[in-house]
């Protein structure tokens, strides 16, 4: 449920009505609009057709480039090192965080460098990157790993810190050990935390592999890009930003449906009403039941 | 299977640097039923969480014994504490040991015991605050306990429920004779289910007054002899450092 249905909520079925009409009309709107206006200021000659090529034109671009498989080779080589970036980055950064929630001497050790290596922008590493590890494959997918590590292991850190403690008592008062305590509490309770890191990993992981591919690739969509600049190819740069878009949107939609799997538990406020009493009431009850 | 002997010694305990509980001493013995009362903020709570091991004590100390064996401790904090990640039956699941089956059986069991069988399946934030509770109150006694803590476990119910969950964990005990202590603000509800009643007062809190309950169960909540104990009761609560009563 929304927190905007919260606060304002009516049943009202003219309303309701209304909110279906809400909810498929108005995303459209503002796509909609940006045509219209792309489509106008063509038509109006404000800006020229090298510049700013017809939404048509682009779609053939991108026809055509599927039609070679030009674009299915940019893309695999674009997804394959985001992937290899994303899973390097990541998966330390997951167990170094919560290494770093469970341990004060793994946090002591590790956090001040990460916060130190945090405060420079990424970016700034590139032109090292490139003199130690040459322009090459090595230097971009390391580039990609750095850019998803930091997010993952903040909310790593931040989840297992953030851990209920009462709930880590109830695992002590029942004399569980410190590793079940680890496993069965700590690790599912900062699920959420980990989960919404990775995420950000991810759309971060896509940020770096454009800034590699723009600067320093033979493929990928990111050359695509450059390689449309230099050859005064708009509609070929237009169509990559729509693969860019298109490929954000699917790996975010599957990770966001892992997550909705994964914390059925804690999804908005209650949907399901709980079963009442299966009893009746409990003086006519015959007593105490034992187990 | 008995119960545990619980024997509190001297115990000094400060939380923050601030002193809350001093020179408290008591003992149970195997399979008595030992209540706390007293007033909001004197320590209650802090003390069975000592009994439970979540404190140390700064000073003295507390003895949990089961013959040679080591004592199993049950303890039903002051809210549930269920873990919302687990279903309402797995989180009653989640003390015990054992092969999965017979884990599920049991929890399942140990939900009708508390007229919770339709909610094995839901997730606890679909709960009441009752119904979270005794979810809490099966949770511990799946794990047939040596010592039963028990922190105010039937604040949050209705007082049909509440006699019948007072009710269940008489007969529980009458089975399985695990030594109780159990925390709560109800003066009726400590003289129903004890045999010994300690009145917690003061700043920092030490034992104000202890009253005997020597009855036999079953017990009757209308039995005189139960009212006539209220008024000495009463009185240790609102007179700072009474001397012992007793009754009986
Ligand atoms: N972690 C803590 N640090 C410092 N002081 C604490 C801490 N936990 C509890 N206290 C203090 O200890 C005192 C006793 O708390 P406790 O929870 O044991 O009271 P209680 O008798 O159980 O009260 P209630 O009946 O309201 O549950 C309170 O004054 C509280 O402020
Ligand atoms: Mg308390």
């Amino acid at each position: 449920m929304r927190l905007g249905q919260l606060l304002w909520r009516r049943a009202d079925p003219a309303k309701a009505r209304h909110r279906a009409g809400v909810r498929v009309l108005l995303p459209a709107a503002l796509p909609l609009a940006v045509l219209g206006i792309w489509w106008l200021a063509l038509l109006r000659q404000w800006v020229r057709p090298y510049q700013l090529p017809a939404p048509g034109m682009v779609l053939s671009a991108f026809q055509e480039m599927l039609a070679r498989g030009e674009l299915q080779q940019h893309l695999a080589a674009t997804s394959s090192r985001t992937v290899a970036g994303y899973l390097l980055g990541a998966v330390p950064a997951v167990v170094i965080g919560i290494g770093a929630g469970l341990s004060q001497s793994v946090r002591a050790f590790v956090d001040p460098t990460i916060q130190g290596v945090r405060a420079v922008p990424s970016l700034a590493w590139v032109p090292l990157f490139l003199l130690w590890l040459g322009i090459g494959e090595r230097s971009r997918v390391l580039l990609i790993a750095l850019g998803a590590f930091l997010p993952v292991y903040l909310n790593a850190l931040a989840g297992v810190e953030g851990v209920d403690r009462r709930l880590v008592e109830v695992g002590r008062a029942y004399g569980l050990s410190g590793a079940a305590i680890t496993t069965r509490i700590v690790l599912p309770a900062s699920l959420p935390a980990i989960l919404t890191g990775l995420r950000a990993g991810l759309s971060l992981a896509w940020m770096f592999v454009v800034a590699a591919e723009l600067i320093a690739a033979s493929n990928g969509l990111g050359f695509l890009l450059v390689d449309g600049q230099a050859t005064m190819r708009p509609d070929r740069v237009l169509a990559s930003i729509v693969a860019f878009a298109l490929l954000g949107r699917i790996s975010d939609a599957a990770l966001g449906a892992i997550e909705r799997r994964a914390l059925r538990w804690r999804d908005s406020l209650g949907t399901a009403e709980p079963p009442d009493r299966t009893h009746p009431s409990p003086l006519s009850a015959e007593g105490g039941v034992t187990p | 299977m008995s119960g545990a002997a619980v024997s509190v010694q001297t115990l000094a305990v400060t939380l923050s640097g601030r002193p809350i509980l001093h020179e408290i001493s008591f003992a149970a013995t195997p399979g008595e039923v030992l209540a706390i009362i007293g007033s909001s903020g004197t320590g209650k709570s802090t003390l069975l969480r000592t009994l439970a091991g979540l404190v140390s004590p700064e000073r003295g100390g507390v003895d949990v014994r089961n013959g040679d064996e080591r004592a199993r401790i049950a303890v039903v904090f002051q809210e549930p504490r269920l873990l919302p990640w687990l279903r309402v039956a797995e989180n009653v699941a989640f003390v015990m040991q054992g092969p999965r089956p017979a884990r599920r059986q049991r929890a399942q069991a140990a939900l009708a015991a508390v007229r919770l069988e339709g909610c094995a399946r839901i997730w606890p934030r679909q709960l009441s605050g009752g119904m979270a509770q005794r979810t809490a109150l099966a949770r511990a006694l799946v794990t047939s306990p040596h010592l039963l803590l028990l922190d105010e476990p039937f604040a949050s119910v209705d007082a049909l429920t509440r006699m019948e969950l007072q009710d269940h964990v008489v007969e529980l005990w009458h089975q399985h004779r695990f030594t109780v202590v159990l925390v709560t603000h109800d003066i009726d509800e400590a003289l129903y289910l004890a045999d010994r009643v300690l009145v917690l007062g003061g700043h920092p809190a030490r034992v104000q007054a202890e009253l005997d309950v020597s009855m036999p169960r079953p017990r009757s909540r209308t039995d005189p002899r139960l009212l006539a104990l209220r008024e000495p009761l009463l009185h240790a609560l609102a007179t700072p450092r009474a001397v012992s009563a007793s009754g009986g």
